[in-house]
């Protein structure tokens, strides 16, 4: 379960001070700029279409621009969005992957704010979601009050084991696009990483039994994005390696791949 | 009426996140074609008869099998787990560039997912040919260029071409090959 260790603290906008180059690597993993910039667009300009089922959503404009983008935003506000989902008094869609980022540490929201404060401010406006439901934002709340679990999760004994699970699931996000989801939208915990055929991308089972792989198969697939059969992925997940899991230290890779082994059933 | 609400709208949270953007699909005005479907060649010519969609396919999912090992063994030579002789780094690098060679040659008309159901090709292979001509032109050039560098005989620049080539894999696995 998760915890809500942290919560008083950073809900009060106290964060340490933030390095913005290790926001950039943390970045690269979480996805932030690969899902805020369209297409030869201006990093974090927004305007990137995310289709489901339910309509075309349309990332915001997240640059500091004080028209179009976040403008006057505090790290406080930042907070309430990566932590709570809620921004400008409304409630955010979950196509904004915070019930991942919600557990992320209060140094590494730190250093991501840091981050995005030093990408050049750009005024675009982003453009309305195409919903054909759920056009209404207040229905979040009973989402959120289901299957948000706020906060930094409770550490666990084993240090790279906690990290681990730390980097898989808060920062890297992998159960949104790798587990499947209940009936209310949340990803199913007892079947954590078994895969999807979710539209519209699906991704495979990736759970230790149905892999099979060893560490260091493990370590060079977050590495190079080469399986033990030297198959190479593309995609949202060739993304996720070449901006993501290539740029950690190895250490970090040792430790995801660990979790994967030992952490997820 | 609550339960609906929650219900309706937790739905949505669902394949959001694994959203990409909607390809612009502008029809080229007269694209070259796939290779037709094998002829059925005359009787005497063919005693065990001609290859079969299926035939045709479980060649290709071999070839690319294969594909697959001649990258994995090299990237060990690239990791420096594997001694990295230069013949050895050439003979990988050739196997990869010859396929490159037939690589279209592979997939003739009539050999998609419609016809032959294990195949995780997609049907965009055939319906945007252009497209995948152009994919597998960079895997080409590419692995081209790897022949060149295994002949120069040094591990580095040997990983670092390796890597273009993973890349022009990965690129063509992004839109015409199966997620999953
Ligand atoms: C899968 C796509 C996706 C990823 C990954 C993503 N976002 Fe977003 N984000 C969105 C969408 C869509 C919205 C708008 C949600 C809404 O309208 O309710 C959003 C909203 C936001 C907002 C609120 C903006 C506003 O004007 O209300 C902030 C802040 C934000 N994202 C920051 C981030 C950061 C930081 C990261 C990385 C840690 C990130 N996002 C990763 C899709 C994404
Ligand atoms: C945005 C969606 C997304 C996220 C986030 C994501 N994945 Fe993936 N993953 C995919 C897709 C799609 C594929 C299939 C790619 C392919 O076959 O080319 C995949 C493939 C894989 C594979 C290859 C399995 C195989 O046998 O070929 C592994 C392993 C994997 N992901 C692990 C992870 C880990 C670990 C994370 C978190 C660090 C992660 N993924 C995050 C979408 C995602």
């Amino acid at each position: 379960m998760w915890a809500l260790l942290g919560l008083g603290l950073a809900l009060a906008g106290d964060l340490p001070p933030g390095d913005p180059a290790r926001g950039a690597l943390l970045e690269g993993l979480a996805g932030c700029q690969a899902c805020h910039t369209s297409e030869g667009g201006a990093p974090l300009a927004g305007g990137y279409r995310i289709e489901t089922p339910h309509g075309d959503f349309y990332s915001p404009n997240i640059t500091l621009d004080p028209t179009t983008g976040l403008g006057d935003w505090t790290e406080r506000d930042f907070v309430r969005a990566m932590r709570r989902g809620r921004a400008e008094g409304q409630h955010l869609y979950p196509a904004f992957p915070y019930g991942s980022y919600t557990a992320m540490t209060d140094q590494d929201l730190a250093d991501l704010w840091a981050w995005m404060r030093s990408v050049p401010p750009t005024p675009q406006s982003s453009r309305p979601h195409e919903l054909e439901r759920f056009r209404w934002r207040g229905a979040l709340a009973f989402w959120k009050l289901l299957e948000l679990d706020r906060g930094p999760r409770r550490p666990l004994d084993d240090a790279q084991l906690d990290r681990g699970r730390y980097l898989v699931d808060a920062v890297g996000h992998c159960g949104e696009c790798h587990t499947p989801r209940n009936g209310l939208g949340g990803l199913r915990d007892r079947l954590a990483m078994a895969g999807t055929d979710d539209p519209p991308e699906p991704a495979p089972d990736i759970r230790p039994a149905t892999l099979g792989w060893s560490a260091r198969d493990w370590e060079d697939f977050l590495a190079d994005g080469m399986t033990p059969e030297g198959d190479v992925v593309g995609g949202e997940m060739g993304r996720v390696i070449r901006q993501g899991t290539a740029r950690l230290s190895a250490a970090d890779r040792a430790a995801i791949a660990r979790w994967m082994r030992e952490g997820v059933e | 009426m609550i339960r609906t609400a929650a219900l309706a709208l937790a739905l949505l949270a669902s394949p959001a996140f694994a959203g990409k953007k909607k390809s612009e699909d502008a029809a080229p005005p007269a694209p070259p074609a796939p290779p037709a479907a094998p002829a059925a060649p005359a009787a005497e010519a063919a005693p065990a008869g001609a290859p079969t969609p299926a035939d045709i396919y479980e060649y290709r999912h071999q070839a690319f099998e294969a594909l697959g090992k001649h990258m994995k063994a090299s990237s060990l030579m690239a990791k420096g787990r594997a001694p990295a002789r230069q013949a050895d780094m050439v003979a990988h690098a050739q196997a990869m560039q010859g396929l490159s060679t037939y690589l279209l040659d592979m997939f003739p008309a009539g050999t998609g997912p419609d016809v032959v159901a294990e195949t995780e090709a997609l049907a965009e292979v055939w319906t945007d040919w252009t497209g995948f001509q152009a994919r597998a032109q960079d895997f080409a050039t590419e692995s081209q260029a790897l022949v060149t560098t295994a002949q120069g005989g040094d591990v580095a620049a040997f990983g670092a071409q390796l890597g273009k080539v993973g890349a022009t894999c990965g690129a063509c696995h992004d839109s015409y090959r199966k997620g999953d």
